[in-house]
């Protein structure tokens, strides 16, 4: 390493520089790659996952802080709603679905994160309140467990991407159309 | 943005110095669309930045700035075993906070990862330079010295009696997914200008810095994806982390 050091002002791989740049910084011109460098370009490395991009959630937005963390408690309680069906306890698994519902304004407040997740919560949101009450069942829970854990791995996906994901609702028999809507669009067709 | 050179009293503090330059960048897979897209990209970002202007134009490269204060760039670039894509932002003297610098990135950001079709990011960086002009060499090395990160004794050594100047400390910290490249150096920079004979009643420049920097490149590994990526948030974060552990790294901890 301390050769390294002494050897090169900054590696090649530095963020925004390399041998071909004619704009330079303090330093001076890189002479050549470093080991620890091409050793680290030829490690195969898998994805990053979203917690590990945003590893320190107090030094990012509000908006992705609040998702990620209302996210994955939603998601967990649709795990233990799943888990409650499997035993045949549908009261254990309304409770939680119940806790999924409360959290839904405040996920929908953090649409400002992108078109794909406001366009996920509100699918989420309107396939819930055109049940009118009646619980879901386990297809329509998986689905939304499909939706939430997609929307938290890719939070700034395009609204197309998730339109492809929200097929799976759809297959579910979920309505994910605002209530009302379907006049809305009569109307318009008229 | 010029600060005069003051001496330091007591051991240097993070909070001492003032960030001159930082610089965004993502890379990708190479995306020859850069060939075919250039112009789309500009005319977009000039609806957006109406006061860009063109600084480079070519096959390989396309840089524009915004009023002398942001570089904007898009890189098609070969080196060593790799070609690949670059997007980078850099910003002279920005804010502390980051905050325009973020917006920006994430306009540019937005419009090249269309128009380009990434889908995944190879590598993304945000570098940091701070600094702190001192008025002579020996005080830039004495603050840096001062950290404690560095041992070296002001005795004479291999026959030399003499100022301990220029000291420089340097490390890579990396772990499975993502790094940072961390450098203190003192130096002394020389800035000058020589106008051209016929420019008469002009006198060249000649501005000399003896100067702290502290240059901080943290960077991501692994790969990925456009979706789970927000410029913003990153650099927010990057910018939380240095804020936080910078003093400890003055204090020799």
């Amino acid at each position: 390493m301390s050769r390294a050091t002494n050897l090169i002002q900054f590696p090649h791989t530095s963020t925004g520089m390399s041998n071909t740049d004619t704009e330079q910084p303090v330093f001076t011109k890189p002479q050549y790659i470093s080991q620890e460098s091409a050793e680290t370009r030829a490690r195969p490395v898998a994805p990053m996952h979203i917690d590990e991009i945003y590893h320190t959630p107090l030094g990012t937005s509000t908006e992705l802080n609040v998702a990620l963390r209302l996210l994955s408690q939603s998601i967990n309680h649709i795990d233990e709603a799943l888990e409650a069906l499997k035993n045949q306890d549908d009261v254990v698994a309304d409770d939680a679905m119940q806790h999924v519902q409360a959290v839904l304004p405040e996920l929908f407040n953090c649409r400002n994160l992108g078109d794909g997740y406001g366009a996920a919560i509100n699918a989420v949101v309107c396939s819930i309140e055109n049940l009118q009450g009646i619980p879901p069942n386990e297809k329509q829970i998986r689905a939304m467990r499909n939706i939430f854990s997609y929307i938290r791995s890719n939070p700034f996906s395009s609204v197309n991407l998730v339109a492809e994901k929200l097929s799976v609702m759809e297959d579910a028999e979920l309505n994910i159309d605002p209530p009302g809507f379907e006049v809305l669009a009569d109307w318009l067709d008229e | 943005m010029i600060s005069k050179p003051t001496s330091q009293k007591g051991p240097i503090a993070f909070s001492d110095l003032t960030l001159k330059h930082a610089t965004f960048e993502v890379r990708s897979l190479p995306s020859y669309l850069h060939w075919d897209r250039a112009g789309t990209i500009w005319t977009e970002m000039v609806r957006h930045f109406p006061q860009l202007a063109v600084l480079q134009a070519e096959p390989t490269r396309t840089s524009f700035s915004i009023e002398r204060k942001y570089i904007l760039s898009v890189l098609q670039q070969s080196e060593a075993d790799q070609t690949q894509t670059r997007i980078i932002v850099t910003g002279y003297f920005p804010q502390s906070t980051m905050k325009e610098f973020g917006d920006i990135a994430k306009i540019f950001l937005r419009v090249a990862e269309e128009h380009l079709e990434i889908r995944e990011y190879t590598r993304v960086g945000l570098r940091l330079i701070f600094a702190k002009d001192f008025p002579s060499q020996q005080e830039a090395a004495a603050a840096l010295l001062s950290t404690g990160l560095l041992k070296a004794s002001p005795d004479s050594q291999f026959g030399i009696e003499g100022k301990l100047i220029n000291p420089e400390y340097s490390i890579r910290r990396e772990d499975e997914k993502k790094g940072a490249v961390i450098r203190l150096k003192s130096d002394t920079l020389i800035w000058g200008i020589t106008p051209p004979t016929e420019w008469d009643g002009v006198e060249p420049v000649s501005i000399q810095k003896h100067r702290l920097s502290y240059d901080i490149d943290s960077y991501t590994i692994a790969p990925i994806a456009v979706e789970q990526f927000s410029p913003v948030d990153w650099i927010l974060q990057v910018i939380h982390i240095v804020n936080r552990d910078s003093d400890k790294l003055f204090r020799g901890e």
